[in-house]
């Protein structure tokens, strides 16, 4: 089974075989059926066998979508770019693709909100963050942003209008536990942190 | 109405999680899973009842492995599984265990859906304690399993 998503730039037209999702290379696709709830189903010779296969497919408002709430990130960083660094705003370009891949977001979600990222963005200049955090988002296109070292995390969800949701773990040397989580403005994370050291993730 | 079994503590639960759930480092490796992916979601206002998932032992198989392989086969002919999928498998008496270090009382079930026979919940949960989420994300549910 073909679970993939596909990239059409023509979504209403049915497809020909010869334009098959490259999963489906060598494997003798026949037959059509027709466009259904974003799917499409495939009649196909594999080796020998013919079965059906079901291909989940990009609506090019999804493309789109995704697009321009890229180019909306990236303008609203540009208003920060004097405090984060040209090789940090490019990583962090890197990271903003990677999140909103379109063969790899999930589209049931919202997509990450600027308004979220511009939380983000004061966060990290306002905490003189110099390691980038991993980024991720919630269902409902909350900005996740990550450190991890070794087992010690830290996880803030970057609400809007400057407010953010923590949780920070961290082992000691006798391998206890100890862990807190709040809501606090973003500007003073890393004050809240002081206890855990937060330069082990801030650098 | 299909019949709700509550699964045994030694049984395992399987729970789908998306691309932006997973946990990464600066470099976009995938390296875990972020506390959010056991957040019930909220969608047009009301938040979802129950954290859905998979039992992994409905499918009987001889191992754990191979009851693992079919739950995510089932839940590729259910839904949308790409290759950058991650699924997180936890043993049903940790989680009990440590949502209940947590006072949370929460009843794991096999409670079967349409069109997807080995669905599972985790009810009475309440997802509003990062601290909880976060065990769960790194300890209790945090085994991760990617699709062939």
């Amino acid at each position: 089974m073909y679970n993939g998503r596909h990239k059409s730039p023509d979504l209403v037209t049915a497809w020909t075989p010869a334009q098959a999702p490259p999963a489906f290379e060598g494997r003798g696709v026949q037959t059509l059926a027709p466009i259904q709830g974003g799917k499409l189903t495939w009649t196909a010779a594999d080796g020998g066998a013919t079965g059906t296969l079901t291909a989940s497919v990009l609506s090019t408002d999804e493309v789109e979508r995704a697009f321009d709430r890229l180019a909306e990130l990236k303008v609203a960083s540009a208003d920060y770019s004097m405090h984060l660094g040209e090789a940090w705003r490019a990583g962090l370009f890197r990271q903003l693709d990677n999140l909103l891949d379109v063969d790899e977001f999930d589209f049931t979600d919202d997509m990450p909100t600027v308004e979220s990222f511009r939380t983000f963005l004061r966060l990290i200049i306002h905490n003189q963050v110099k390691r980038r955090p991993g980024l991720g988002a919630t269902a409902d296109g909350v900005i996740i942003a990550s450190w991890t070292q070794d087992r010690d995390r830290l996880t803030v969800e970057c609400l809007p209008n400057d407010t953010i949701r923590w949780v920070a773990v961290k082992y000691l040397g006798d391998g206890e536990r100890i862990s807190s989580a709040s809501i606090s403005k973003a500007a003073h994370l890393r004050e809240f942190l002081a206890p855990f050291s937060p330069a082990t993730w801030f650098g | 109405m299909a019949k709700v079994t509550t699964l045994d503590d030694e049984h395992h639960i399987l729970r789908y999680v998306p691309w932006q759930r997973l946990r990464k480092d600066e470099d976009n490796n995938v390296i875990g899973f972020n506390p959010q992916a056991f957040e019930l979601r909220v969608k047009d206002g009301v938040r979802e009842e129950y954290l859905s998932a998979a039992w992994v032992e409905f499918h009987r198989a001889d191992s754990l492995g191979e009851n693992v392989r079919q739950t995510v086969a089932a839940f590729a002919g259910n839904m949308t599984v790409k290759a950058s999928t991650r699924f997180a498998l936890g043993n049903v008496g940790r989680v009990r265990e440590v949502c209940a270090a947590h006072k949370q009382k929460v009843r794991i079930s096999h409670e079967p859906v349409p069109g997807f026979d080995a669905h599972a919940s985790v009810r009475q949960f309440n997802s509003d304690d990062q601290n909880l989420l976060e065990l769960l994300a790194m300890e209790a549910w945090a085994e991760m399993v990617a699709p062939p």
